[in-house]
């Protein structure tokens, strides 16, 4: 059966496989890589980083693909600074690290960044795969959600995230109603009336995405790094090309080299499992790719047949989370490019690069702007080869930029934060705002208030407010349009069991009897 | 109440959080709405709500610190103070407002060569020489590629980068 979105697929394989935008996705590779191998910096931080040079753009279709190659380098760059240096630049990264910086300890580096390369190649790959066969399929369906579908939508989002992720559901929720909060500032869009400004006029316009991610994540993580500079110790950077013999473990007296075929066959596995773990968590509007791959690091801990390496470097510990971590932004795309929903802060930037091209993803994105979405989704799978073919051979130049002094590296990551809200407007105000939110980040980390729950208010608390709006200005006030329709409770109905469920997991575990751990990251709400 | 402890960097958290939700819903209480004053489907109703949510939070993240305190978050936030050099982000946000004060008068390339310097300086490089080179070319390549290349208007100062 020939697939009916086959023939666009191959369009957008067209557009995009051409000599200038193949050099696009290379540089766009190797860009990303540079600075998402920084230490502290993630995907979302390098795309926010970037989106400038996209600005002089008169085709999206070249925009994408740069942009494209810069996702799977930051995505690929993370993982090198987890495995090298133990220093994960975004909590999707952790996991990683765990058993990463271990084998790179024993001398397996080059097999654990391998490990690594593929696995987030073939999840990578598979999400795409699945993405390509949701996305038209869930376009047609979003074309029938109503205000209210949206509205129930963005709480369960809320709701998903501020219990997932962190550990207080107290901090958890004050991070989302500070976003929320943060989200309202400018003029409203209904009534044209100024909000939260406190009477400075640049703030009309809202505060953009960009500003408080890279607030947050940029400036709020260098003020937290160089806070603790002059106290903390030398971090121990590993040789990727140091053989185990010389780091005198008797267990791998072997060479340093790539994947061996024992790493293979017990990697395949959990780059399948990690992919399928991946895609539907990132698909859900549950925030990002840290769930999924904790869920993939416990599962290959609990399926593996050598349990005894967990914790010394097993190269399962690396093969599925990296793998989950790919597959669940392929996921995010789905409510993204269907919905216009961003639900992690990736997928924010990603949204901030479409409205540059004066593209707004939704339903119909698909009708009016078919070719351009088949294109970004041609160009995630050649980012994703060339990041195969550039990345491993060059992992001596990423070990490099890991060597710069941290005092220079974290100055030349202000003086990029400064650049990029700069050009967003050309307003110095702004680049305050930027400043003050990073103080915010700052002090966020040291009390452990989760960011992502900030994100995702900035992003959704004004699509929650609209859609909020319209329904009930639709049905003339009445309330009883959010449960007029079995989607409506549906999605209603899941956002509070997704509150309720960190409640219904502890008592659950107090009848059984079981004492809660001393300290997960995921451990659901347990400090409150 | 564990007097190994301290609660005083939480309590003060949780005090900032109070003043924002404050300063939120006095800025709502402001905003013009006429029409629809202070209605579900007016401009003031998520504001309030987010600003009440702030407030009420802060309070609980306060109770937190005296009824079944959260010492787990106590003993995270006094390892983060025992290692914290105050002096160096406080100088950092000073040289960032420099940085600000000093883009337009300068222009984007020298004001970038001296923040570049005096921040890699708070931040404990003694390479003075290696640091201003580095920053100087930074600040000029930066401004001449987003210039040239990305059509960025930067402010260009009386040296004209």
């Amino acid at each position: 059966m020939v697939l009916p979105f086959a023939a666009t697929l191959l369009d957008g394989f067209g557009a995009v496989l051409t000599p200038q935008n193949m050099l696009l996705a290379a540089a766009g590779v190797t860009l990303g890589t540079l600075v998402g191998v920084l230490p502290g910096i993630g995907p979302a931080l390098t795309i926010a980083l970037l989106l400038p040079l996209t600005y002089n753009f008169s085709d999206p279709v070249g925009a994408f693909i740069l942009f494209a190659g810069i996702y799977a380098g930051g995505m690929y760059g993370g993982s090198t600074t987890s495995i090298l240096l133990n220093t994960p630049g975004e909590s999707a990264s952790v996991a990683t690290a765990i058993e990463g910086f271990q084998m790179a300890k024993r001398g397996r580096a080059r097999a654990a960044l391998a490990t690594a390369a593929l696995g987030s190649f073939v999840a990578g790959t598979l999400g795409i795969v699945a993405l390509t066969f949701v996305a038209k399929p869930m376009a047609d369906l979003a074309v029938q959600f109503r205000a209210q579908d949206y509205l129930a939508l963005a709480l369960l989002a809320f709701a998903s995230v501020t219990t997932l992720v962190g550990r207080s559901m107290i901090r958890g929720w004050a991070s989302l109603s500070v976003g929320i909060m943060l989200g309202c500032v400018g003029i409203d869009s209904l009534t044209g009336q100024s909000r939260l400004t406190f009477g400075v006029d640049q703030l009309g316009n809202g505060i953009d995405i960009v500003i408080v991610a890279v607030g947050l994540f940029a400036a709020g993580e260098a003020l937290h790094v160089a806070s603790k500079l002059r106290k903390s110790d030398d971090e121990e950077l590993l040789d990727p090309d140091q053989a185990a013999e010389e780091l005198a473990d008797p267990d791998h007296m072997r060479p340093a080299r790539w994947l061996g075929r024992s790493d293979v066959k017990r990697s395949w596995k959990p780059w399948l499992r990690g992919a399928a773990i991946g895609f539907p968590f990132g698909a859900l509007p549950a925030g990002g790719a840290e769930l999924p791959t904790f869920l993939s690091y416990s599962v290959e801990k609990r399926l593996t047949k050598r349990p005894e390496e967990f914790g010394k470097g097993a190269i399962e510990g690396v093969a599925g989370p990296e793998a989950a971590n790919n597959a669940s932004f392929s996921g995010t795309l789905v409510p993204l490019l269907t919905l216009g929903l961003p639900t992690s802060a990736t997928a924010a930037i990603m949204l901030a690069a479409f409205q540059i091209f004066n593209l707004q993803p939704g339903p119909a994105l698909f009708t009016k702007h078919s070719d351009l979405v088949w294109t970004l989704i041609a160009s995630l799978y050649v980012g994703n080869v060339m990041l195969l073919l550039l990345n491993l051979p060059m992992i001596r130049i990423w070990v490099k930029v890991l060597e710069v002094p941290r005092a220079l590296l974290y100055s030349g990551i202000l003086v990029f934060a400064t650049l990029g809200v700069y050009s967003l407007s050309g307003s110095v105000v702004e680049v305050l705002v930027m400043y003050a939110i990073g103080v915010m980040g700052f002090f966020m980390r040291r009390y452990e208030f989760p960011i992502a729950p900030v994100i995702l208010g900035v992003i959704l608390g004004p699509v929650m407010e609209i859609q909020f709006r319209r329904a009930l200005v639709a049905s003339g006030g009445d309330w009883g349009v959010f449960v007029e329709r079995p989607l409506t409770v549906v999605l209603l109905s899941t956002a509070v069991l997704a509150i309720g469920l960190p409640y219904v997991t502890r008592l659950l575990a107090r009848l059984r009897g079981r004492e809660r751990p001393v300290h997960t990251r995921l451990a659901l709400g347990d400090g409150d | 109440m564990d007097a190994t402890v301290s609660w005083r960097g939480p309590r003060i958290a949780g005090l900032a959080l109070l003043v924002l939700g404050v300063a939120a819903l006095a800025a709502t209480t402001q905003i013009h709405s006429a029409r629809e004053g202070w209605s579900v489907s007016g401009p003031r109703f998520v504001p309030l709500i987010a600003s009440l949510a702030i407030i009420g939070l802060a309070i609980a993240f306060q109770v937190r610190t005296v009824w079944r305190p959260d010492v787990e978050l106590a003993r995270f936030a006094g390892a983060e103070s025992a290692q914290t050099h105050w002096a160096t982000p406080a100088a950092i946000m000073g040289s960032l407002l420099g940085y600000v004060a000093l883009l337009t008068p300068a222009g984007y390339a020298l004001a970038t060569a001296v923040f570049f310097t005096v921040t890699a300086r708070v931040l404990g490089s003694r390479r003075l020489g290696r640091d201003s080179v580095v920053g100087a070319l930074l600040g000029a390549g930066t401004s001449y590629a987003f210039t040239r290349w990305l059509g960025v208007r930067l402010p260009v100062g009386p040296w004209g980068v």
